[in-house]
């Protein structure tokens, strides 16, 4: 399965393609919503998407509401990995259709559980 | 109102699970910093909303080069200007993102911005420093600053 990582900052962008380059999957990115969005449109193989809440141009909380209000990517899994750590936060994004929730910092062990969660990887 | 001890959990949580760094308390920080007279690096993400104001982490060029060392990944000699700013803006953001629940009210982060340079001060206009932690980490001195607007 193809993944698209979507965070404004390259260091973050290079741990994160690195943690799932090493789970197995096949690593896209992207530096902000529009252009995740974009890359979605383009690859039809991308199953997986890890977006940053905030962003440039579009913020990951506008890219989740684009990408569930188009049914073509129901069955696209969306987890947002986030500085923003309050509740009102987190429930805000599962509202809006997010699937998992990660918390910045974050350690490799928290990526793999929640992708376990969803039957992504191996717990 | 945020303690000196909240700061220091922040910090080390971040150093620990993205850096794998040992970080330790020390008050000789700002000091060090400020007397050092090589290059500096300042990370700053505004807060807006019920609490007004910054937080700001401040180091040295060597440290900054360090860290993003080890978060892209590759040695430190071989990074750019722009790559070592990425890192310390993604630091600082993580370290306001988990500062922000412990503040009252609602509060909104701005994305980081980095300024880097010898002798010079970053000022947040109308704002006064409300709690500042000094760090120690591979020798080299680190200062979290959470500044507040004045009222």
């Amino acid at each position: 399965m193809r993944v698209l990582v979507i965070d404004d900052s390259r260091a973050m962008r290079s741990i994160l393609s690195k943690i799932m380059s090493e789970i197995g999957f096949d690593v896209v990115a992207a530096a902000h919503g529009r252009e995740g969005l974009e890359r979605l449109r383009e690859d039809d193989g991308i199953g997986l998407v890890l977006v940053d809440w905030n962003l440039p141009e579009m913020n990951g909380y506008e890219f989740v509401q684009a990408v569930r209000a188009d049914p073509a990517y129901d069955d696209v899994r969306l987890i947002m990995v986030s500085t923003e750590t309050e509740r009102e936060r987190v429930l805000k994004a599962l509202d809006a259709g997010v699937d998992e929730y990660v918390m910045k910092p974050f350690t490799r062990a928290t990526i793999v559980e929640k992708l376990a969660f969803l039957g992504l990887a191996d717990g | 109102m945020v303690h000196e001890e909240e700061i220091l959990q922040i910090v080390q949580s971040i150093w620990m699970s993205i850096l794998d760094l040992e970080i330790r308390l020390d008050s000789s920080a700002d000091r060090r910093l400020r007397e050092g007279g090589g290059r500096t690096l300042t990370g700053c993400v505004q807060l807006t909303g019920d609490f007004e104001g910054a937080a700001l982490l401040d180091c040295t060029g060597k440290l900054a080069q360090r860290v993003a060392g080890v978060m892209f990944e590759e040695h430190p000699d071989a990074l750019s200007i722009a790559e070592v700013q990425d890192a310390l803006g993604e630091l600082t953001n993580m370290i306001a993102g988990n500062i922000k629940p412990l503040l009252s009210g609602s509060s909104r982060l701005s994305l980081p911005s980095v300024v880097e340079g010898a002798d010079y001060t970053l000022i947040v206009p109308g704002s006064k420093a409300l709690l500042q932690v000094g760090f120690t980490c591979e020798q080299e001195p680190l200062l979290v600053t959470l500044a507040e607007r004045c009222k």
